[in-house]
């Protein structure tokens, strides 16, 4: 597990039905946190409800957080990315629903 | 920074990224193609075709020069002639080897660290049936957008390189799966006709060959009463012309009702 990292699509909120128990990331801009959990609106504006990481702390409005889905649809965190103050969600949310009709590269 | 778009093709008009990799035809690719740059994800450069004889690499057909990706560092390994990245984009890992070099800046090269964001431009080297990266240009992203942004471009590149050529039948992109399934008749079930065509195809023919097919466009409503009777009704060209245009295969021109073929 140190050095092979699992494939991870990229998910909205929407999509993690179709993940449970597997591996995704979810970019999302930060509505809430505490240190322990954190509530993401996803790019398709549902909320998600993420377990943080231990020591996380999410620095800017929008995050990629890299996961594990659970049964309730609560993202456990294992790691995440800044992704700035400044990211356009809504077509990220396009990209990412496009990029579900060419499994061969995504 | 985030002006450096090298594969950028911006200024194109015709609002679809023109085929950079030469006119249309199979013919055989040349080595002047192996200057091309190639925006992929990781799991591309995973399933890049088997070495041939002469030891190209090919995607979706094509020989693949340089790479251009955007991936997640998560290890390094810093050695004396050269620096190891292992790097992730959520479809694959790759080990990147970047060798040192006068010209760079050192300020943006100690910027990449675990766990951030990075455009790579490189060649994909295979050893022992191993990918590796051999790295001309590795930079940290600052504006996340790149990421949408390359991906979609992705997207666009392979699907220009894999979509059925207007009336060249099947034959050539047996095999690429997402593609032909995304073009296919989703939805409708009309077969091909007398002359075998898809019925995108013939769309997409009758549009390109239309006198202003290539100047203002075809009206919607020509489309329209052309297929009609062949399609079951004008509501299902609309709906038929408005998944062309969703997936790109199609635009409007001068105003919404003028239509193009993008080629």
């Amino acid at each position: 597990m140190n050095n092979t990292f699992p494939p991870t699509p990229r998910i909205n909120s929407a999509m993690l039905g179709n993940h449970i128990g597997g591996h995704v990331r979810l970019v999302g801009r930060v509505e809430s946190q505490n240190s322990k959990f954190a509530v993401i609106v996803a790019s398709d504006n549902g909320q998600v409800h993420v377990q943080m990481a231990e020591g996380a702390q999410y620095g800017t409005r929008y995050m990629e957080i890299i996961g594990v889905v659970n049964q309730d649809l609560m993202v456990s965190e294992l790691t995440s990315t800044n992704f700035g103050d400044d990211f356009n969600l809504e077509i990220y949310n396009e990209q990412i629903i496009k990029a579900q009709k060419f499994p061969n590269i995504f | 920074m985030s002006n450096f778009r090298p594969y950028s093709n911006a200024g194109q008009g015709t609002g679809y990224m023109q085929d950079s990799f030469g006119a249309d035809s199979a013919a055989p690719m040349k080595r002047a193609n192996n200057h091309s740059l190639r925006p992929v994800t990781i799991k591309q450069l995973l399933s890049v075709g088997q070495t041939q004889s002469d030891g190209d690499m090919t995607l979706d057909g094509r020989d693949l020069g340089q790479v251009v990706f955007i991936a997640v560092v998560r290890l390094i390994s810093a050695q004396s002639t050269h620096t190891t990245y292992t790097v992730e984009d959520g479809t694959g890992q790759i080990e990147l080897k970047k060798f040192a070099s006068d010209d760079e800046d050192a300020v943006e090269q100690s910027s990449i660290i675990q766990g951030s964001y990075v455009k790579v431009v490189g060649n994909l080297k295979e050893f022992q049936q191993r990918f590796s990266i051999t790295v001309h240009v590795i930079r940290p992203i600052q504006d996340m957008n790149e990421l949408t942004y390359h991906n979609l471009e992705v997207m666009l590149v392979h699907a220009s390189l894999t979509r059925s050529k207007i009336g060249s039948g099947t034959g050539s992109n047996v095999g690429v799966g997402g593609l032909v399934g995304m073009a296919g008749m989703v939805g409708t079930s009309v077969p091909g006709n007398m002359y075998g065509k898809s019925i995108d195809d013939q769309i997409s023919e009758y549009v390109g060959n239309h006198p202003e097919g290539k100047t203002n466009g075809v009206h919607r409503r020509d489309i329209t009463s052309k297929f009609a009777a062949q399609m079951g009704g004008a509501p299902a060209v609309e709906t038929k012309l408005r998944q062309l245009i969703e997936d790109g295969f199609m635009f409007s021109a001068g105003d919404d009702d003028h239509l193009m073929v993008a080629q």
